[in-house]
C-alpha cells in the first residue's frame, strides 16, 4: 500500500510541478540577458574578458552576464551547454568561443530558435553565427614577424622553430602562417625548421621547447604562438635562457598575459602581441547588445586589433611598464564598437 | 491470510529494492522532480530529448565496458578507441567509400582493439590497468596521424543521419541506445555468455574449474566493449558532423563512472546494462540541471563530483540496511 501511495504522491508532485512551470513563464522585465561561454576558466585572459563584459554591462545598465564555460575543454560538452540555455528561456543572447566546428550544430539550433550568437576569441566561420568579435590571428602573426624581422636584422640566415598548442587548431595556425609571410614579405632569410606542439599544457610545452633546442644547436629562432612556456619561472627552460644570453637565439611570442612580461624585463624575449583580451568582453557585449535591442547590422568580422609589447615601447607598442599597469588594476581600456 | 500477503509483498518490494538500478532511478526521479518544480523549463519535451540525446553515447559505451567490469577488469582505453573509430569513419567518408563499409571498418578497428586488449590480459596476464592505458595512449595517437591535428568535415549523410536524425520524434542515437540496451540486456541475463561472464566477475578461479574457458570469455569482453565504445564514437562523430582529434578524450572516466554510479561494481560479478543506462543518465540530468539554475561553473565540477560519490555511498548504505534487516 505504502508503495503506491508514494508513487501517487510522486505523480502529483510532477503534474503540480509541470503546472507551476506552464504558470510561471517568464515576464519581460526589459533587461538584457546574456550568456558567455568561454572555452575553460582556468585562463586569465578569458578573467580579463569576464571584466569586459561585466564593465560594459554596468556601464549599459539594463545588461546581465552570465560567464560560464565547460568543465573539460570539450566542444561535445559546450554542445550540451549551448543547448541547455536555449531551453532554459530567458537568454537574449549567446557570446561564445567556439571549441571548433563540432559547435557549429549548436549555434545554429540557437540561431534558429531566435536566439543571436555572437563569437569571441575563437570564430565559427561554417556556422550561421551573426558576427566574430576578436583579433584576426593572422594579423597578430604577422606582427610578431615584423618584430622578429626587425630584432635580427644583418643576423644572417635564420633557423626558425614554431611551438603550437593542440595541433591543428584553426587560430594557432593563423599565427604561424602570419608569422612565416611576414619574415617572406620582409627578406629575411629563414629557413621553418620544425613545428612542435605542447599541447596546450604547460610542462610539455617546456619540454617541447627544452627537448627542441637540444636536439638541433642549429635553431636561432623561436616563435611561440601561445604563451606556455613563458607562463612558468625561466628557471624551467635553461637551454632556451642560455642560448638567448648567448646571442643565438631570438624568441618572439603571442599573447600578453602578466607572467609573460617578466621574460620582456629580462631581455629573453624581444616582444609580445596578444589579443585585447579586455576587449572579447567589452565589445562582445557591446556588439550582442546593439543586436538584441537596435537591430543593428555588423560585418562578419569586428576586429578589436591586438596590443605589442616590448621593453621600451614606441609608437603603436606599449612598454612592459605600462602593460604591467593594466594588469595590475585591471585599467585595460576600450571605446565600444558601434555599428 | 492478509498478514501473510502483506509479508510477501514485502519481500517482493524488498528483492526490488536491493537491485541497485533502483536506487538510481530513485536518484534520477528526485532530480526530475527537483528540477521541474524548481525550473520552468526542465520538463520540456524539447529539453528531455536533447538530454537523452547528450547521455545516450557516455550511455552506449558505458554498456560496452559492463562487460568488462562485470568479468572483474577495467577498459581505460574507451574514450581514445572513441575517438579513433569517429575520426576513421569520418576519414573513410572523406575517401567517398560506401556507407556500410565506412561503418564496418570503424566498428571493427573498435572490435579489434578491444580483442588486443584482452588478448594481452587474458592470454599473457598483463594487467587489465597498464595494458589498456598504454592503448589509450596509442588510440589517441592514431587519432592525431589520421586527422594531423585538422578537424574532418566530411560524412556519408547516411552515417549523418545515425548521429543527427530523428525517427519518431525521439534522436536516432537515443533509439540506437534502446535497442542496444535490449540486445546486452538479453545477452548478459538469458545467453551461456552472459552466464560466464559474471561467474568469471564473480570467482574467476572457481569458473575455470568448472569448465568456463576463461581466457576466451575475457577477450569477447573486452572485444565488445571496444566495439560499442566504437559505435559511440562513430555516432558522437556523426552528431557533431566533425571528426576532432579532441573527440572522445577523457570519456573513459564518465563512461566507467556512469557503469558505477548505476551499481556495476567494479569489483566484479555485479552490474547489467540498465544500471549503467540509468548512470548515465543521472549525470546528464545533472548536468543539465546546474545549467538550467544557472550554477556557477566553478561550482558544477564539484556538484558533479559530489554526487558521484553520494551515488555511490547510498548504494553501500541501502545495502548495509537491508542486509542488517
Amino acid at each position: 500500500m505504502k508503495v503506491k501511495q508514494v508513487i501517487v504522491f510522486l505523480l502529483v508532485l510532477c503534474i503540480a510541478g509541470a503546472v507551476f512551470a506552464q504558470g510561471a513563464q517568464e515576464e519581460d522585465d526589459g533587461i538584457v540577458r546574456i550568456v558567455a561561454i568561454s572555452k575553460t576558466l582556468d585562463n586569465p585572459a578569458f578573467q580579463v574578458g569576464e571584466q569586459g563584459a561585466v564593465d560594459r554591462a554596468n556601464e549599459l545598465g539594463n545588461v546581465e552576464v552570465e560567464w560560464t564555460a565547460p568543465s573539460a575543454a570539450d566542444p561535445v560538452e559546450m554542445v550540451e551547454m549551448i543547448e541547455s540555455y536555449v531551453h532554459r528561456g530567458n537568454v537574449d543572447g549567446l557570446l561564445v568561443n567556439s571549441l571548433g566546428p563540432a559547435v557549429d550544430s549548436a549555434i545554429n539550433y540557437a540561431m534558429s530558435r531566435g536566439i543571436p550568437v555572437v563569437m569571441w576569441d575563437s570564430d565559427a566561420p561554417n556556422s550561421d553565427r551573426l558576427t566574430y568579435v576578436g583579433a584576426d590571428n593572422y594579423e597578430g602573426g604577422y606582427e610578431a614577424g615584423k618584430l622578429y624581422a626587425e630584432a635580427v636584422e644583418g643576423q644572417g640566415k635564420q633557423y626558425v622553430a614554431i611551438l603550437t598548442g593542440v595541433p591543428g587548431a584553426f587560430n594557432l595556425q593563423q599565427r604561424s602562417q602570419g608569422f612565416l609571410d611576414a619574415l617572406d614579405d620582409l627578406n629575411v632569410d629563414y629557413e621553418h625548421v620544425v613545428t612542435v606542439a605542447g599541447n596546450d599544457d604547460l610542462s610539455e610545452s617546456v619540454e617541447a621547447v627544452e627537448s627542441t633546442l637540444r636536439g638541433n644547436d642549429q635553431i636561432n629562432g623561436f616563435f611561440f604562438n601561445g604563451p606556455w612556456p613563458l607562463l612558468v619561472d625561466p628557471s624551467n627552460l635553461p637551454v632556451m635562457v642560455e642560448r638567448i644570453e648567448n646571442d643565438e637565439l631570438t624568441v618572439v611570442s603571442f599573447d600578453t598575459l602578466e607572467d609573460q612580461l617578466r621574460y620582456v624585463v629580462d631581455d629573453l624575449v624581444i616582444g609580445l602581441v596578444g589579443q585585447k583580451y579586455y576587449g572579447w568582453g567589452y565589445q562582445g557585449v557591446t556588439v550582442l547588445h546593439e543586436i538584441i535591442e537596435n537591430d543593428a547590422e555588423y560585418p562578419e568580422f569586428v576586429n578589436t586589433g591586438v596590443d605589442l609589447v616590448t621593453k621600451d615601447g614606441g609608437p603603436g607598442r606599449f612598454s612592459v611598464d605600462e602593460f604591467y599597469q593594466f594588469w595590475e588594476d585591471f585599467s585595460f581600456e576600450e571605446e565600444p564598437i558601434l555599428p | 491470510m492478509e498478514l501473510v500477503a502483506m509479508n510477501n509483498n514485502n519481500k517482493q518490494i524488498k528483492a526490488l529494492l536491493l537491485k541497485p538500478e533502483v536506487g538510481t532511478l530513485l536518484a534520477i526521479v528526485v532530480l526530475s522532480l527537483f528540477l521541474t518544480v524548481t525550473t520552468t523549463s526542465f520538463l520540456t519535451v524539447g529539453n528531455l530529448i536533447f538530454v537523452a540525446r547528450g547521455f545516450s553515447f557516455i550511455a552506449i559505451a558505458a554498456m560496452g565496458v559492463c562487460f568488462v567490469i562485470i568479468t572483474g577488469g577495467i577498459d581505460l582505453s574507451i574514450g581514445s578507441v572513441m575517438g579513433l573509430c569517429g575520426v576513421l569513419a569520418a576519414y573513410l567518408s572523406g575517401l567517398g567509400l560506401n556507407p556500410f563499409l565506412v561503418l564496418f571498418t570503424s566498428l571493427g578497428v573498435g572490435f579489434g582493439i578491444g580483442l588486443l586488449n584482452g588478448a594481452l590480459i587474458a592470454k599473457i596476464g598483463l594487467a587489465p590497468f597498464i595494458v589498456t592505458l598504454g592503448m589509450l595512449s596509442i588510440g589517441r595517437g592514431f587519432v592525431y596521424v589520421i586527422t594531423q591535428g585538422w578537424p574532418l568535415q566530411t560524412f556519408v549523410p547516411s552515417l549523418l543521419f545515425l548521429g543527427q536524425g530523428f525517427f519518431l520524434g525521439l534522436p536516432m542515437p537515443v533509439w540506437i541506445m534502446i535497442i542496444i540496451l535490449i540486445i546486452i540486456h538479453m545477452v548478459l541475463k538469458y545467453s551461456t555468455f552472459g552466464w560466464y561472464v559474471y561467474s568469471i566477475g564473480g570467482n574467476e578461479e572457481a569458473a575455470r574449474l568448472s569448465g568456463v574457458r576463461v581466457e576466451r570469455i575475457k577477450m569477447l569482453a573486452y572485444a565488445l566493449c571496444g566495439l560499442l565504445a566504437g559505435f559511440s564514437g562513430i555516432l558522437l562523430t556523426a552528431r557533431l558532423g566533425v571528426g576532432e582529434a579532441t573527440a572522445g578524450m577523457q570519456y573513459e572516466l564518465n563512461v566507467i563512472a556512469a557503469a558505477v554510479i548505476g551499481g556495476v561494481s567494479l569489483s566484479g560479478g555485479k552490474g547489467s546494462a540498465i544500471s549503467a543506462l540509468f548512470g548515465a543518465a543521472l549525470m546528464g540530468i545533472l548536468r543539465n540541471g546546474l545549467v538550467l539554475h544557472g550554477v556557477s561553473a566553478f561550482w558544477q565540477q564539484v556538484v558533479i563530483g559530489t554526487v558521484i560519490i553520494l551515488a555511490v555511498l547510498m548504494d553501500k548504505l541501502r545495502i548495509m540496511y537491508f542486509e542488517k534487516n
